[in-house]
């Protein structure tokens, strides 16, 4: 199985103007397993997107190399899909050109015409091919965005808190159909997030990072069957674990007072 | 009501909507300016001309407006003629006024202000030499516009996505770019072998200035991210120019397009007024000097005509390839 993601002793800074300089990360080192869904999670400023990036080929680390399956990345490619918190599809082209376009940027649509109606239906978009960015609702684009990431079949898929700007409702939806999708396609997903809940809720390992200078804090692997069950107690054990690796859990005191 | 006991009214009464007396408008208004120009006689300083021009004019103007009326019942035509109505109305009016000023009581200089019908005398009469000089100023105008708005895209492409094209184009436009086109005539006259290719370079010139301008200024505000965006789903250098850069930046070219246009309507005419054999701007100069006052109206009227068409058609190019703007922007 293909998928793999080395992390050896990265670091990254930022300038962050008048000569400051922020360390975004710091010695971080990670092993991912082909075709697992790994999860980032930590307060902003712990460099989460920034792993993304540099895993995507967007951005490069100042030491230190990230591997997919054995080769370090140089340059952003089709091999690794990405996807934002914006859903960024193009305005000027309707939702089946949106999807095709990484097809046609390859120069390899005609072979694979088939595949972009194929993920439109994945994503629950059937009947909608024609139809422009602005005329869908949030959901629905980070559907067709998530459609259009998908479909030149990438080994990995980096989800850049992409269910940060929608509703509670469509988040939880959403959510089961990434699940689904990564079940059927087989291939490793990498989702940075703010939700505790989210993390547990979908992944199989989650990395708890810490902020200045960002590094990991913690890799905890979930061991839960799947569908997970939100209201278990299991669940609500390692939303709790996390909880308290980022100092939002409490610290095990007396209370103060009862109610 | 008097109307109705004429039969022939009686029944267009009937078939205008109740709601729409607005219809009778433009009937009224053109009636009184056909009723006074027929009935009043000429003033003795103006020119008479071979055909009523004025009242043939304006009861073809009420031909075609009674025909969109009635042609199609009730469709699209019937309400853009109820919507145009009292405009209509109120241009035959004013058409009225000036005829009365000028053909009947000559109360303005009838040397710069001749009768309307003398001015459609010359259209209708002089359509062969008329029509020679609007195909020659169209051709200058195409050819420059097209050099010019090619460039144009090409350049603000270049500067977009270039440093180095930036580092040393940059300075030129900025230091070229606003002088006016029509300042170059001196050079021009001496620098190309003929009229013909100083003026094509004098509107390429004036198109392409706004039209590398905000290309360029339409690159540098594309958000990064459909970059980032298209380069993970593999997409090279030039897909990324011209799938990303190009469609993201058109309706800034079109801006660029439309400033140039018309910047490039006042080189034209300018241009022809340098020398050249036939066209709308030296026709006007020309029958300045011969004092022929009604064919520099002519020529006016023709250069409004081609020129508000060339915007019209650009508009509806524009609105076809950005069509995906609409309900994004206000459109």
């Amino acid at each position: 199985m293909v998928g793999h993601i080395e992390i050896s002793h990265i670091n990254k800074q930022f300038a962050s103007g008048e000569g400051a300089v922020v360390q975004a990360l710091q010695d971080v080192s990670l092993s991912i397993r082909p075709g697992s869904f790994v999860s980032f999670i930590g307060p902003s400023g712990c460099g989460k997107s920034t792993l993304l990036r540099l895993i995507s080929g967007l951005a490069f680390p100042d030491s230190g190399e990230v591997t997919l399956d054995g080769e370090a990345i140089r340059a952003p490619g089709a091999d690794r899909g990405f996807m934002f918190q914006e859903h960024n599809l193009f305005p000027w082209l309707n939702i089946y050109d949106n999807v095709a376009f990484g097809l046609r940027a390859r120069n390899i649509y005609e072979q694979n015409r088939s595949r972009v109606g194929e993920m439109i239906r994945l994503v629950g978009l059937a009947g909608f091919e024609k139809s422009y960015p602005h005329q869908l609702s949030g959901g629905m684009c980070q559907r067709a965005s998530l459609a259009r990431a998908l479909v030149g079949r990438p080994r990995v898929l980096l989800l850049d808190e992409p269910l940060g700007a929608l509703d509670n409702f469509t988040r939880m939806n959403m959510q089961e159909e990434i699940q689904r999708i990564w079940q059927e396609e087989k291939m490793t997903m990498l989702l940075v997030t703010h939700g505790v809940d989210e993390a547990v809720y979908i992944s199989d390992e989650v990395v708890v990072m810490t902020a200045r200078p960002g590094h990991v804090a913690k890799v905890i692997p979930v061991h839960l069957g799947r569908p997970r069950d939100r209201g278990s107690k299991d669940f609500f054990h390692y939303t709790s674990e996390v909880l308290r690796l980022l100092h939002y859990g409490g610290n095990g005191q007396e209370p103060e007072y009862y109610l | 009501m008097l109307f109705k006991k004429i039969p022939v009214w009686a029944n267009i009464v009937e078939k205008v909507n109740r709601e729409d007396r607005r219809f009778f408008l433009p009937v009224l208004s053109v009636l009184a300016a056909i009723v006074l120009d027929v009935l009043l006689p000429r003033s003795i300083d103006q020119k008479a001309v071979a055909h009523p021009y004025f009242t043939w004019f304006l009861a073809l103007t009420l031909g075609v407006y009674l025909f969109l009326y009635f042609a199609r019942g009730e469709s699209s035509w019937r309400e853009y003629a109820c919507y145009r109505a009292p405009f209509y109305a109120g241009v035959t009016l004013l058409a009225n006024v000036v005829n009365l000023l000028t053909a009947k009581f000559a109360v303005l200089p009838v040397l710069y202000f001749p009768a309307p019908d003398r001015v459609l005398a010359v259209l209708a009469e002089d359509t062969a030499y008329l029509a020679t000089c609007v195909l020659y100023s169209c051709r200058l105008l195409f050819i420059g516009w097209t050099l010019g708005a090619l460039i144009g895209i090409c350049t603000g492409v270049l500067l977009g996505f270039s440093k180095t094209a930036s580092y040393w184009i940059t300075p030129f436009i900025r230091s070229l770019g606003p002088i006016p086109p029509t300042a170059w005539i001196p050079l021009v006259l001496v620098v190309f072998p003929t009229v013909v290719s100083g003026s094509v370079f004098l509107i390429g010139l004036s198109v392409w200035f706004p039209t590398a301008v905000l290309t360029n200024s339409g690159i540098a505000n594309i958000k990064n991210s459909y970059f980032e965006m298209a380069s993970t789903l593999g997409a090279g250098r030039f897909f990324q120019i011209f799938r990303i850069g190009l469609p993201a930046a058109l309706p800034s070219v079109f801006l660029g397009l439309f400033n140039g246009t018309c910047s490039s309507f006042i080189t034209l005419v300018t241009a022809e007024m340098l020398g050249a054999r036939y066209g709308l701007g030296w026709y006007i100069n020309w029958q300045k000097e011969m004092m022929a006052y009604a064919n520099v109206y002519a020529g006016l009227i023709l250069i409004a005509v081609s020129f508000s068409c060339i915007i019209t058609g650009l508009f509806r190019i524009r609105n076809r390839l950005l069509i995906w703007q609409k309900g994004v922007v206000k459109w």
